[in-house]
């Protein structure tokens, strides 16, 4: 039995994890909102819709001494695999943003707020958000102000814009500063044309310029206008007008024409690709993977084939913001359970946050992972990044129990480019170390060559 | 009117003076919400009755488009507020 160590800041209740089950306890302080939401029925048409996770009230016993006296305890199913709002693509905070304010509009109408605006309250099934915290429901006060606006503007609407207004990718910065990126920030960016955009001047300019002009007068005065209270009016209008104008952002500069360039650009002739294809699809048949890990997924296109192949579920990292927008936006499209994260492979996702256990790293996030592909991948860590390919091997291997790796050589015409400009530092690079290495983690079940440049494919079952 | 709020709120952010350093977070979200939402609802009053005024004329051509069908014999089904 653990407490979920993100589970700390609200005292609504707790989530616990005990023998792979989830589940979440109502302490008596949140209990009155709790039953209203549940008795409302409200949530029962989103869970369906599969926008709000369901829970369902179990036996407090499962909880043992952790089990709250005179409060409830729910049970949730289980996220495959959990992420966080830093290795989201642009389409993925926008769909989460949008989804965190539908919710609320909807709920709005049943006497429902929302008590925090959290992106980290959101996680994905393939490329549909859906709103994990059930303790973040509770009964609207009359006249009360949206309490998450500053947080959904940091974790949302300021990461969004980053992209979209100014160009700037906003992964690095948000993992740097888990709670999001703040107004004042922002504002350093903001040009003069910003200034009649409504939406930059109610969100960020405004908030920005009054957080760094007032002190303690201005504290008097927000306590005033709570005290006053905000009509019911304004507080939906304010969500309606984020929504509409989050719909319409969109990462500057990345025309279609820019991207358009993905499908095609590789070094395999259609044949070649065949061959590989052939081996993806006969390992994927033959192992059937419940989640598969596709490392450097591009567009998406191996992950695609591993779904349809058999695989009930894919998950994508690469650390290319074109690529993954594309297949964001083709799992969307095509309604595949397939979710790109952006991860950098040479440098994943640490544990941090506070005691630097809030955040989970990437390697303790693989749990359900029993597949890995690493296609046209380890060059770029072992030749591109000069990581000793032992290592590569050793990292790969320890994502999933079994899996399909590529070895690219070094007269293949990628390799080549990438050593153009520099010297061959990599006397001990070879087919040869690769399999010995590959040979000391696993057992090779099958090797094809798969292209003309002598890229071999290696299918392995991991033994240490 | 809508320029007149945006000059009116732009003075207002520009005018402020920067007398402090520290403020709670969570303040100018508070002090701003009374402003920005009621200009929001504002807005979407004005767009909400804009709408309603043009779909009265609309209203009207689809009337006359139900009582006269074009020549391949169906009326247009589109309804104004689907434009999208």
């Amino acid at each position: 039995m653990a407490v979920d160590p993100a589970s700390f800041r609200d005292p609504a209740g707790q989530v616990h994890l005990a023998g792979g089950r989830v589940f979440r306890t109502v302490q008596p302080v949140a209990l009155a909102d709790y039953e209203f939401v549940r008795d409302s029925k409200a949530l029962l048409p989103l869970e369906e819709e599969g926008r709000v996770l369901g829970a369902e009230e179990v036996d407090a016993a499962h909880l043992g001494s952790h089990a709250p006296a005179g409060g409830v305890v729910l049970e949730h199913r289980r996220i495959p695999f959990w992420s966080y709002p830093y290795e989201w693509p642009f389409g993925a905070l926008k769909a989460a943003a949008l989804a965190h304010l539908d919710i609320q509009i909807q709920l709005f109408e049943d006497g429902i707020a929302l008590s925090d605006a959290s992106a980290y309250n959101v996680q994905f099934l393939g490329p549909r958000p859906i709103f994990i915290d059930t303790l973040s429901f509770r009964r609207y006060r009359e006249n009360e102000h949206w309490a998450g606006h500053r947080q959904f503007c940091e974790q949302f609407l300021n990461p969004l814009l980053l992209r979209a207004k100014f160009g700037l990718p906003f992964q690095d910065w948000y993992r740097g500063r888990p709670e999001g990126i703040s107004a004042e920030s922002i504002a350093h960016l903001v040009k003069w044309r910003h200034y009649l955009s409504l939406g930059m001047l109610s969100h960020v300019i405004a908030p920005a310029r009054l957080q760094a002009s007032a002190g303690e007068r201005m504290l008097g005065s927000a306590v005033k206008a709570r005290t006053r209270g905000l009509p019911r009016a304004s507080y939906r209008a304010q969500l309606v007008q984020l929504r509409n104008w989050i719909a319409g952002l969109a990462p500057k500069d990345t025309g279609k024409t820019v991207w358009g360039g993905y499908a095609g650009d590789n070094t395999y002739d259609e044949t070649e690709a065949g061959e590989k294809k052939a081996m993806v699809a006969e390992f994927v048949k033959s192992t059937r993977p419940r989640l598969i890990l596709d490392l450097g997924c591009n567009t998406g296109d191996y992950s695609a084939l591993a779904l349809r192949s058999g695989a009930a579920k894919a998950l994508g990292l690469d650390a290319d913001h074109g690529a993954l927008e594309q297949a964001f936006a083709r799992a969307q499209a095509d309604g595949l359970d397939f979710l790109p994260l952006y991860q950098d492979s040479a440098n994943p996702s640490p544990g941090q946050g506070w005691n630097g256990k809030e955040r989970k790293s990437l390697a303790a996030r693989c749990d359900q992972v029993d597949a890995v592909m690493a296609l046209a991948f380890e060059h770029h860590l072992a030749i591109g990044r000069n990581i000793p390919l032992p290592d590569v091997i050793g990292w790969i291997t320890s994502l999933a129990p079994r899996g399909l790796i590529e070895f690219v050589h070094k007269n293949d015409p990628t390799v080549r480019k990438m050593l153009a400009l520099r010297d061959d530092i990599f006397d001990s690079y070879s087919l040869d170390e690769f399999t010995a290495a590959l040979k000391r983690r696993a057992r090779i079940v099958a090797q094809r060559t798969v292209s003309q440049s002598g890229r071999e494919l290696f299918w392995f079952d991991r033994t240490a | 009117m809508i320029r007149l709020f945006f000059t009116a709120f732009a003075f207002l952010i520009v005018t402020c003076g920067q007398a402090y350093a520290y403020l709670d977070p969570g303040t100018a979200s508070i002090v701003l919400q009374a402003v920005v939402g009621a200009i929001a609802a504002a807005g979407l009053f004005f767009r909400t009755h804009i709408y309603r005024f043009f779909s009265l004329f609309r209203r009207t051509e689809k009337a006359k488009e139900a009582a006269a069908p074009s020549s391949d014999g169906r009326s247009l089904k589109n309804d104004p507020g689907d434009g999208r």
